[in-house]
């Protein structure tokens, strides 16, 4: 590959595109980056997204979006490299560590990024938020899983479910 | 005939006890096919999520237990998690099989079952439940417990009782003979650990039985019917207690097809003692210290010692307790396949 750049990019990756969030910030990005998402990449495949047109995405607030770019440039390189088999133990301990650094972050952040993540289709991210969600309910009870996750108040016919069920099945509650 | 017999492992002569159960429709069950289809609002944070988004996150809760509470924390998650596909898509991490391990019931004696009288010199114990691994993974709890400690036994039928089969949350129990009974009575009972019910089966004339000794037991439960409407019918007519007993005779031997041996780590000296065959595991005993029991993954040939076993334990009547995940939430979520 004729890639003059210098880093990690293999791929070309001179070619940038611009994103527009709901309120109207323009994020510029590389191509490779952008094209983590499966919604963005045939946009981008189509030369879509270059000079001052930019893509809007209008379920993205900026916050949320700058949140999702850090990620994808960050994963950006080892994508190019087909999932990276050829990436060290180290590159991936470090893609890890950033991983999980990622995550903990602040709840309504969170829910705004699994939206986003699931809307772009970019799967790396999708799987990492629903894992991250998937910790915080291992181990509570129904109704602690309700309130982490900011569901409203039980229907008194929920409640009786849940009480019901925890009388039937002590032993998952111990 | 002495009715001893009938517990006398004979290798030469094969035949199979089978006890049919139709466990009664659960409560849950019921509750489900009262629910209308309308479909609750799941809020977080004030939007919406999406189906395959809280199927990622389902897919993803680590642990079954963790799932199992998911399934109640409201209708729309119910039904997300007793879809059959999801259950068969997720991986569930107990293991690598759909089943896993959870432990062995064992009963406490010295000296082995097959004379009635060592059922009477032993301890007033209910059997052990012992679990598979250690450091508290199996859903039954980290520590060993007695059986009576799962279900609700006022009459200590449980006490001395030999474990004879396990399946699918259920454990069939032969009841010690009391003092004063015939020796050819052959009383059982099943223990639903999950739901914590002790059922009587009717007794047994184990006379019947003696002529060609009892190679096996095994537990067959309604959910093993596919077909819904199969199921229906077995269950209307055998609502009310345990009824169908049959016995299938087969004379030739039991083979085992061994795709290929395990090395059992030759410095540990272990035999093995029972299959979980599901989980694809083998309980192994230290010929040379019966303290030390192992659980073998055929997989990778890897041995876990087994905390909680005592050289108290009579090995024979050793019974592995497997549960498979999606089996169970099908049964318990009211799902048909």
């Amino acid at each position: 590959m004729a890639a003059p750049e210098s880093g990690d990019g293999n791929n070309g990756a001179a070619r940038m595109v611009t994103l527009i969030s709901s309120d109207n910030t323009r994020f510029e990005v590389e191509a490779a980056a952008a094209s983590l998402s499966q919604t963005l990449q045939l946009t981008i495949l189509d030369g879509g997204g270059g000079g001052g047109d930019g893509i809007p995405l209008p379920n993205v607030d900026s916050a949320t979006l700058s949140k999702v770019l850090e990620y994808c440039i960050k994963h950006a390189p080892a994508a190019a490299n087909g999932g990276a088999p050829n990436a060290t133990a180290v590159d991936r301990a470090e893609l890890e560590r950033f991983d999980n650094e990622f995550v903990n972050i602040d709840q309504s952040v969170l829910y705004s990024l699994i939206m986003a993540a699931h809307n772009l289709e970019i799967e790396g991210l999708q799987s990492l938020v629903a894992k991250k969600v998937a910790d915080m309910i291992k181990g509570k009870s129904p109704m602690e899983i309700r309130r982490t996750l900011g569901f409203p108040d039980p229907t008194p016919e929920e409640q009786a479910e849940m009480n019901a069920h925890m009388l039937e099945y002590g032993w998952a509650y111990e | 005939m002495e009715s001893s017999k009938c517990f006398d492992e004979e290798r030469t002569r094969v035949s199979l006890l089978a006890i049919s159960l139709f466990a009664p429709v659960s409560r849950s069950r019921l509750v489900i096919s009262c629910w209308s289809g309308e479909m609750l609002q799941v809020k977080m944070d004030h939007e919406l999520l999406p189906d395959d988004v809280v199927t990622d996150i389902l897919e993803r809760v680590p642990d079954s237990i963790s799932l199992f509470r998911c399934s109640v924390v409201c209708k729309h998650w119910r039904r997300l998690v007793a879809d059959p596909v999801f259950l068969r898509r997720r991986r569930w991490s107990e293991s690598f099989s759909q089943s896993s391990l959870l432990g062995f019931f064992v009963q406490r004696h010295r000296t082995n079952f097959s004379a009635q009288r060592n059922i009477s010199s032993s301890p007033n114990l209910s059997p052990a439940f012992v679990p598979a691994s250690p450091g508290g993974d199996s859903v039954l709890g980290p520590g060993r417990r007695l059986l009576s400690s799962f279900v609700r036994d006022d009459a200590r039928i449980l006490d001395k009782a030999k474990p004879l089969a396990a399946r699918g949350g259920l454990v069939l129990v032969r009841v010690a003979p009391r003092s004063s009974e015939k020796n050819n009575i052959l009383r059982l009972s099943v223990c639903n650990l999950l739901t914590g019910r002790l059922e009587r089966l009717p007794t047994l004339d184990a006379s019947l039985l003696d002529e060609i000794g009892v190679r096996g037991y095994g537990l067959i439960a309604a959910s093993d019917y596919n077909d819904d409407d199969d199921a229906a019918r077995h269950h209307e007519r055998l609502a009310h207690g345990y009824s169908t007993l049959f016995q299938v005779c087969q004379d030739g031997a039991l083979a085992w097809h061994l795709t290929r041996f395990i090395q059992l780590n030759p410095g540990k000296w272990l035999s093995p003692v029972c299959v979980a065959e599901n989980s694809g595991t083998v309980l192994a005993l230290c010929r040379l210290n019966p303290e030390y029991a192992y659980v073998v993954d055929l997989q990778s040939g890897s041995a876990t010692k087994m905390q909680g076993w005592t050289s108290s334990f009579n090995y024979r009547t050793a019974v592995p307790f497997e549960i498979n995940w999606p089996m169970f939430f099908m049964s318990r979520l009211g799902v048909h396949i």
